[in-house]
């Protein structure tokens, strides 16, 4: 068993609720200090709205958020993130009329403060470790796609997390760029940082997590070691189940 | 790294200075000259200051007569208090930052049409209020002491060092963290938030900035009209203008305020002329023109340009092949 005390993040019982759909029904999340937790399930399971509650873009209706210890339920989006929690987004929102460094330099200046670092240096060092150093003064809309997932990343680690939140780096990219995600995100989670990642690239999500956890419908279905979890008979249902459907319903599936 | 005062800087505001010292004999030379001198100061300290926010943070304001207004009688009603007008700006600056963060930070956390729809209501009911202030002269508004003003050059002085305080300002909140937080909330509120942006906070301090600034201006308007009237100086007219000269200028520059200042200043002055008071909307159908053209204003074509004769007057050579 794992002790207790590298716990970073400690979510019980979340609730989100759209209108009649349930998109987050009673989840329990935990990642602790340098741990990667793998977090997938079919298209509208909830994924990215689970990030939402966990960062403070949506409220959740019931369940409590813990962060390092403090309760951060209904705190606004940029308390979370001083308080070391940091995400970057499925579909990148990036700072269009910035150049590459001065949006990672959002991050630095805004974020967590690194100690006895300035926010430049954070940022350059940052931009290195994504490899857009030699993009620093290109504008940022001059970047493609794999580029801005990286940029995204880059900004969101400038802020100094103890926890991210990766929702999908590696989705429309090539194989080599997903291994240099996968080794980006070995990287930062070397330095401590609890990692959850949201991924439907399978090598990608399975190579890195520690652990994996299974929404389907809202809901928790599995969660454990990679291997176990998708040996689980609701895990291959889930995922089956669902490509049957969209096999059949041909362009109607989910 | 960028360092918030360089020596660009000095040298731009060394020239800006010198620049308008030269100009003084000329300016200050018969009524008509100090006037436009005046008015083009003015222009240049609201546009700017309306920039702050509108610019770099996205959030077009229709209401910043409210902030005029409140400076201008600010230091309206200090002076005939007994006070020196000149002594009065600094109150002028603060009545007018707080007015503005008491509205703007409601308001701010509205954006796009609904911010800009929110700022006519305030500057609407601004100015009605204004006009049932009694003890402000109400409707038929104040006037002012003329044997005590600073006289035209003390005027020209004023306006010079509140257009360069203006646009320094603008400067340096462009490459300060505060304007880098307002550009980012800009192109993605929620990608800000989630990078430690204090959205609503860096909005409110931007804001009060600027209102301190069209405060002042407010300030100096008293001070070279020596009337204040509500219907003047919380008129929806005045604010219309402040989002003409910026768009045509160059919205989120430090330039395009200024040159949109100059643009305004000429046209108003030649339609006036002749056509009285449709300059607004000679404005506005230039304004439509100029969108359709150059979205992005004036100001990054001119810079442009004067790079290309910077270039081809460092390097004739280069002029070869055209
Ligand atoms: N703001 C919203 N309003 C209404 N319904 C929403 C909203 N956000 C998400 N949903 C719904 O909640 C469900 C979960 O969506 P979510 O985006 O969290 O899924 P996901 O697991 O991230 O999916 P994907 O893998 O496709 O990104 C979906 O049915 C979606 O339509
Ligand atoms: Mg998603």
């Amino acid at each position: 068993m794992k002790s207790e005390l590298g716990e970073l993040l400690d979510a019980r019982g979340l609730v989100r609720r759209f209108g009649g759909l349930t998109a987050v029904d009673r989840v329990d999340l935990h990642v602790s200090e340098g741990e990667v937790l793998g977090l997938i399930g079919p298209n509208g399971a909830g994924k990215t709205t689970l990030f939402n509650l966990l960062a403070g873009q949506l409220r959740s209706d019931e369940g409590t958020i813990r962060l390092l210890e403090r309760d951060i339920h209904g705190l606004p989006p940029h308390r979370i993130c001083h308080l070391g929690l940091a995400r970057t987004f499925q579909v990148p929102r990036p700072f269009l009329s910035l150049s590459v460094f001065e949006a990672v330099l959002v991050g630095a200046r805004f974020g967590r403060a690194t100690p006895s670092r300035s926010p430049a240096s954070v940022t350059r060092q940052c931009l290195a470790r994504t490899g857009l150093s030699s993009r620093r003064d290109d504008p940022v809309r001059s970047l493609n796609l794999a580029e801005r997932k990286r940029l995204d990343l880059a900004r969101a680690i400038a802020s100094n997390p103890r926890v991210l939140l990766v929702d999908e780096a590696a989705a429309g990219l090539n194989p080599a760029e997903v291994r240099e995600t996968v080794d980006l995100l070995r990287d930062i989670r070397e330095a401590g940082v609890g990692i959850v990642y949201v991924e439907h690239v399978m090598e990608a999500v399975l190579d890195l997590s520690d652990r994996v956890q299974v929404l389907n419908y809202g809901g928790t279905i599995a969660v454990g070691p990679p291997d176990e979890v998708m040996r689980d008979p609701r895990v291959v249902e889930a995922y089956l189940g669902r490509a049957a459907e969209s096999a059949d319903g041909g362009g109607t599936g989910r | 790294m960028q360092r918030p005062v360089s020596r660009r800087h000095l040298v731009w505001t060394g020239a800006a200075v010198v620049a308008l010292a030269a100009a003084a004999p000329l300016l200050t030379a018969n009524p008509y000259a100090a006037r436009l001198a005046q008015l083009l100061f003015l222009n240049v300290v609201l546009a700017s200051a309306w920039n702050l926010v509108g610019g770099f943070a996205g959030q077009i304001s229709f209401g910043n007569a409210s902030l005029f207004g409140v400076g201008a009688y600010a230091t309206s009603l200090l002076w005939l208090a007994g006070i020196p007008p000149v002594l009065t700006m600094p109150a002028a600056a603060l009545a007018a930052a707080l007015y503005g963060a008491a509205w703007g930070w409601p308001c701010l956390r509205l954006r796009g049409p609904y911010f800009a729809i929110a700022t006519i209501g305030v500057a609407e009911a601004t100015r009605i209020v204004a006009n049932h202030i009694e003890a402000a002269g109400g409707a038929s508004g104040l006037t002012l002491p003329l044997e005590q003003d600073i006289g035209t050059v003390g005027l020209y002085a004023l306006g010079a060092v509140l257009a360069v305080v203006a646009v320094l300002t603008c400067d340096l909140v462009r490459r300060s963290r505060l304007g880098l937080g307002l550009v980012a909330l800009r192109e993605d509120a929620r990608a800000a938030a989630a990078s430690g942006v204090n959205v609503a906070r860096e909005q409110v301090k931007a804001f009060a900035l600027a209102a301190a600034l069209t405060g002042l201006g407010g300030a100096y308007y008293a001070q070279f009209t020596l009337y204040v009237v509500p219907e003047k100086v919380f008129g929806f007219d005045l604010s219309i203008s402040l989002v003409l000269m910026v768009l045509v200028g160059g919205i989120g520059t430090v330039s395009g305020p200024v040159l949109g200042a100059v643009i305004y200043l000429i046209l108003e002055q030649f339609v006036l002329a002749s056509l009285a008071d449709i300059h607004l909307a000679a404005f506005g159908a230039l304004l439509i023109f100029i969108v359709l053209m150059e979205p992005r204003g004036l100001a990054p074509r001119l810079v442009q340009a004067i790079s290309l004769i910077r270039r081809r007057f460092r390097r004739p050579e280069a002029g070869g092949p055209a």
